[in-house]
This record gives C-alpha cells, structure tokens and sequence, in this order.
C-alpha cells in the first residue's frame, strides 16, 4: 500500500493509464455508436482499428522511403493518420454493407456471427499480407520529455491523452448540433419513424460506422507510434477491452465510453500495484464480469431515449 | 522323419531370409529408407509470429547446412520445415507428424524451451533424436532423455555469467522481469538466485504477458524501488519494448540486460532505435567470420541462432552418414541407438566452435560472452565486452 503514499507513483500511473485509457476509449466509441443505433456488437471493430494502424503504418514506410518523412516529419504523420482514417472508413462501410446490411432485419444471432466471421476473416487476410511478421512503425520523431523537476511525460503521451479527448469532445459536439447527429439520434430512438420523417436511415447508418471507423484509426496510429510494434493480431486484446470499456459506461452511450475507456486504463495502471503484473489482464476482465453481474446497464446506464 | 526335415528346410530358409534384418538389429528399432526415396531432416521452428525472424534465420543456418552437405550415400537430402509458434501445442503435434514419418532420420528443433520440453517426450517414445540449436533452459537436458541433445549453451552458465558480470559492475540491487515462458521465467529466476548468492539483492519479480504492449505500469510499480540494473528473460518482441518504456517511464540511469533472445540485430537494435543503445546482452561467442559472410551473402543479416542451426543440422547429418547401413538393393537402413549413440560421440569443429557433448547431452565447454548495443561510427551493433 506504500505506492499509494507515493505522489510520483500516483501521478506517474495516473498518466499511463490515462494514456490506454484514451486509446480503449476511442475504440469504445465504435462500438457504443453502432450498438446505439443497430442493437449489435460489431465485434469487427477491433480489425477495423487493426487495419487503421497498417494503413497509418504503410503510408508512414512510404513517407520514410521517399524522404519526404525527413523534410517534413510533422506533415508525413498527419497525412498518415488521414490516410489511416480512409482506409479504416472504407472498409467499416464495406462491412456494414457486405456482413450486417443484409442481415439487419434478421435475427440478433446473425449479424454478431456475421460479425465474428469478418474478424476472423480480416485477421487472416492480414495475416496474409504481412505474411504473419511483427512490423515495427518507423521512428520518425524521436521521444521528446516535458519535464517537471522529478515529473516528467513523453510527448507521445500528451498527445495521445489530448488528442483523445478533443477528438471525443468533436464527436460529442457532432452528434449534439449538427443536423446529422440529430438524424442519428433520431435513428438511434427510433428507425421506423425516423424513417417516415424522411431520414435516409441507410446513409445514417453508414456514417455512422464510418465515424466509429475512423476514430478507431487514429487510436490504431497512436498505438503504432507509441509501442511500435504492430501484428495482426493486435486488435483482439484491445477490441475486447474497449468492448468492455464501452459495457462499463453503458454500452450505447457516448460519454459513457469515454468515461469507461478511461477508467479501464487507469485499473489497469494501479491494479498491477497491489498484484503481480502478470494478472493485468485480469483486472479488465474482471470488470467486465462484475460490471455485468450488478450493474449490466454500465456506470451511466445505457441512454434509452437520448442513446446514440 | 520327412516331417522333421520339412521343418529344418523351412527352419533355415527363415533363418536366411531374417538374417540381414538381425545383423542390423537395433534396440530401439531401425529406419529404412527405400532406394530413391530422401532422407528427411526435421525442423520445429517458429515461422510466423512475433519471433518469427528468428525461426526463420534458424531455418535459413539449418537449410545452409543442407545444401553444403549435399546427398547421404546417394540419397537426396530434404529439410522439412514446421512451423512450431515456440510453444508447446504446435510443438507436441510436430513430433507426432514427424516421429511418425518413415523417411525422418532425425529433427533440428525446437526453436523454443517450451516447445522443445514436451516434444521431447514425444521424441523419446518413438526413440527419434533431436538437436535444438536453441533450446537453452536447464531442465532439458536435466530430465534424463537420452535422444535431446543441443548445439547452444544452457541457461545455469547463460543466468552465471550475467550475474557474474552484473555484480562486477556493481548493479548489485536488480529488479528481474519474464515472460512467464519455460524460457524466460526459469533463467530470470536463475538470475536472480546468482544475484542473491554473489551479495547482490533482488528487489522484486515480475511476469509479463508475451504479446502484451503495455509495460509502462509495471515500470512505474518499479521505479521508487531505484535499482541499478532490470534483468529480462524473454524475447526480443518484449524485451524491446521494456527498454524503450523503461526510458518513458524515467528510468533513465538503470541499465537494461537481456537474454540471447534479446541478441537480434531486426527485433531488438532495429525495432528499438535509440531506446536498445547501452542494453546488454548474453550470447555465444560470434561464429566463424567466414561462414558469417557466405550466409549474409545469401540470406541477408543474420539474427541469433542460425550458426547453431547449421551446426546442429551437420551433426545430425554426420551421424546419419555414420550410422547408416547401405543395403544391396540401395535402401538405407539406420538403427535409431546407433544413430543416438553416434551423435552422443560427436567431436567436430564446427562454426560456433568445438562441439562434444556430455552425458546430458549438453555441449561441453561452452561459453556466454556479454555484448552491448554500441553506437560507433554511425553503426548500431552488439559489441562483444571483454569480461
């Protein structure tokens, strides 16, 4: 318990967990949004943040190769993360056009096998593509330290953690005050009448997995500049755990996700410091059971009429 | 009376024909290989995946060792690749495949301790011998299977030397971290006990998850314990990242020590960038410059355990050509004893040294040198430490 008598170990974890947290909450937000409006865990969502982060990840190599990373390192990582954004959004409106679209009126089983079935089916074709190698995201800025006397934080993490947070505050104010988000919401309470209202309820739908997509990309472009290494496998853990993250705020609701991606981030942070590091995973899992045995409507319930 | 001579007739032709069999009666059986047919080499190593790079620089040393040997008493060679993820499972049903295989004289492999842990007892019920260039945790040669024997040193020297050198230098406070593999944990453990028994003191152990990214809180549960030095047993994919976050979560002046897992030129200098400079290392000493220079020529930079793999595979190659008996009919029959007792009285010069190996099945005389990421000359490589 002595750590918790320590402010440098408080604040030091504090940032590492809200560094995750950030990240478990931008892929939260996928999911939140898609089951606010279809009813379903597009359990895929984790490949479409996997695939966000190769997309980041080839555009970076490229950007590297043609020396255009060394004359501009600012501007080769802002054109990978839209270019990761593009490609995560194409392909979150492919899948929902292929995979969910002509299963929406089906039973509830069917678009989460659908679902299932497209994960598998991206992580394989990764799989073919970097033919089962660790990639490694090219080291284009080096690792710069805000330091305060004994304190210090990466770059990295700053812009990780306000990044996140200005990206869901844009999300939040979007869905609020455009005239789209409020089709959304309308969606979201209501298809049918939405609908006779003369809602486009299809583009509705798919913007909304394009949103959810390419939020995912950008956490998938973080990932890659802040651990390095990438697989495709990587978005399995992650996309469990923002699933999780998005359950322990109320799954369909928005700030719910952010507030469970961040509060999953910062479990996992101090739970490594009353028990072994090895049980981290636990710590996630272990939420999610509890979360759904006494409080299955999340932290801040599921939003039954405002969802979306 | 004609009865009695009807027998002795049938009596001695069946003596003549089992004859040839029982001049090459094996106890633990033979392997035939048929006229025309090739002589297989097995190989368990990890092909895709995280440490990919190394299975594969572990199958390119034993391929290389293949095509420089050529046929066995006319028979073509083949070398016959398994991907076995460095773990357990995949590692079991590849000895089942390939102890099974009548044309398999013998395997190089497995890449990892927990592979090559259950495999071998596979291997030793159907009496099959395997070399692992790479397998280096001390149970394996501790559990009394005579058919694994293994080209690399063992972690009780590998876990000394390093201690010995981290007390020389004077880290005697040291956090140890693993993978939680039959690898990584039992040589950190061992690491720690070395420490402890030179004076040093271990301030805490902790496992990490292979393929987690995220070490950072474990570092942060670390740094107020202020040790000189974290040792890691695991591989590089991990390893990596630890000394990379180690520098982000302000543990700036403790030094970072790893294994041979840790000695890849891709996975650990490459993928750490500046974050891998001043990481310390055990290895072998560095192989044979002139065959260095053939491989790269052919396979590009070689990473860890690729002189190991050739080694191993020529040895298994030089006890098949020993132990093999060429019938008339230009078949190979091979007795799997004789096989295993031929590798057992190896002596042979090669790459990576003298090789011999003892009762165990441990090389004897082998050595572990320090190496450090250096940055000289624009150049970032593992320099050897005289120590």
């Amino acid at each position: 318990m002595s750590y918790l008598l320590n402010p440098q170990v408080i604040i030091d974890q504090s940032i590492n967990g809200l560094t995750i947290g950030g990240i478990y909450a931008l892929i939260a937000l996928g999911y939140t949004l898609v089951y606010g409006i279809l009813f379903m865990i597009n359990f895929a969502h984790g490949e479409i943040f996997m695939f966000g982060s190769f997309g980041g990840f080839a555009a970076l190599t490229y950007f590297v190769n043609s020396g255009f990373a060394d004359a501009h390192p600012g501007l080769s990582i802002v054109a990978a993360f839209l270019a990761a954004m593009v490609i995560s959004a194409i392909l979150g409106a492919l899948l929902e056009r292929i995979a969910y679209r002509p299963l929406r009126n089906a039973p509830r089983l069917a678009p989460l096998i659908s679902a299932i079935g497209a994960s598998i089916f991206l992580q394989n074709l990764m799989m073919l593509i970097i033919k089962a190698r660790m990639q490694v995201y090219p080291d284009i800025i080096p690792e710069e330290f805000l330091e305060f006397g004994q304190y210090s934080i990466s770059y990295f993490q700053l812009f990780i953690i306000f990044g996140s947070v200005l990206l869901m505050v844009g999300l939040y104010l979007f869905i609020q005050k455009t005239k789209t988000g409020k089709a959304m919401r309308a969606v979201a309470e209501d298809r049918e009448a939405a609908s006779l209202m003369g809602i486009d309820v299809n583009r509705i739908i798919l913007i909304t997995f394009v949103i959810g997509s390419a939020l995912a990309a950008v956490a998938g472009v973080m990932v890659g500049i802040y651990y390095t290494q990438i697989d495709h496998m990587m978005g399995f853990i992650p996309g469990i755990k923002a699933f999780t993250a998005a359950v322990l705020g109320g799954i369909g609701n928005v700030p719910g996700a952010m507030l469970g991606g961040y509060f999953l981030g910062l479990a996992e942070a101090f739970g490594v410091l009353f028990m072994p590091a090895e049980y981290k995973d636990v710590i996630a899992f272990g939420l999610l059971v509890l979360v759904l045995i006494f409080r299955p409507s999340g932290i801040l319930g599921e939003v039954v009429s405002e969802r979306a | 009376m004609i009865k009695r001579t009807q027998i002795l007739i049938l009596l001695a032709a069946f003596c003549l024909v089992i004859s040839p069999l029982l001049a090459h009666a094996d106890e633990w059986g033979t392997i035939t290989i048929p006229e025309g047919k090739p002589v297989k080499i097995g190989m368990g190593t990890m092909l895709t995946g995280d440490y990919a790079s190394l299975g594969i620089d572990i199958k390119h040393g034993a391929e290389m060792a293949v095509l420089d040997h050529g046929p066995i008493l006319g028979h073509s060679l083949i070398l016959q690749a398994e991907d076995d993820g460095c773990s357990g499972p995949p590692s079991v049903a590849i000895a089942e495949k390939l102890c099974n295989d009548p044309l398999v004289v013998g395997l190089v492999g497995y890449m990892c301790s927990g592979g090559s842990k259950p495999a071998s007892d596979i291997h030793d019920k159907y009496k099959v011998v395997m070399v692992s260039p790479s397998s280096t945790a001390l149970e394996l040669t501790a559990r009394g299977i005579p058919i694994f024997f293994r080209t690399c040193w063992n972690d009780r020297i590998q876990a000394e030397r390093a201690a010995a050198f981290a007390i020389k230098r004077g880290w005697t406070s040291v956090v140890v971290l693993h993978d939680k593999s039959d690898y990584g944990q039992s040589l950190a453990e061992d690491f720690g006990k070395n420490i402890e028994k030179r004076g040093g003191k271990v301030l805490a152990s902790e496992g990490l998850t292979r393929g987690d990214k995220d070490f950072s809180p474990v570092l942060t549960k670390i740094k107020p314990l202020r040790p000189k030095l974290i040792y890691f047993g695991g591989m590089a994919a991990e390893g990596v990242l630890v000394a990379r976050q180690m520098k982000r979560v302000g543990l700036r002046k403790t030094h970072f020590m790893s294994d041979d897992g840790c000695y890849t030129e891709k996975d650990f200098i490459q993928a750490g960038g500046k974050a891998s400079n001043g990481c310390y290392v055990t290895y072998a000493k560095e192989p044979d410059p002139a065959w260095v220079k053939r491989f790269e020529a052919k396979y590009g930079p070689r990473q860890t355990f690729s002189p190991q793999a050739y080694d191993a595979a020529t040895i298994l190659m030089r006890a098949v050509e020993k132990a093999a008996k060429k019938q008339p009919d230009g078949s190979l029959i091979i007795g799997k004893k004789a096989l295993r007792d031929a590798i057992a009285g190896t002596g042979y010069d090669g790459i990576t040294g003298r090789i011999a190996f003892d009762a165990h099945g441990d090389r004897t005389g082998s050595v572990v040198k320090i190496y450090k990421v250096v940055d000289e000359n624009g150049k970032r490589f593992f320099k050897q430490l005289e120590f």
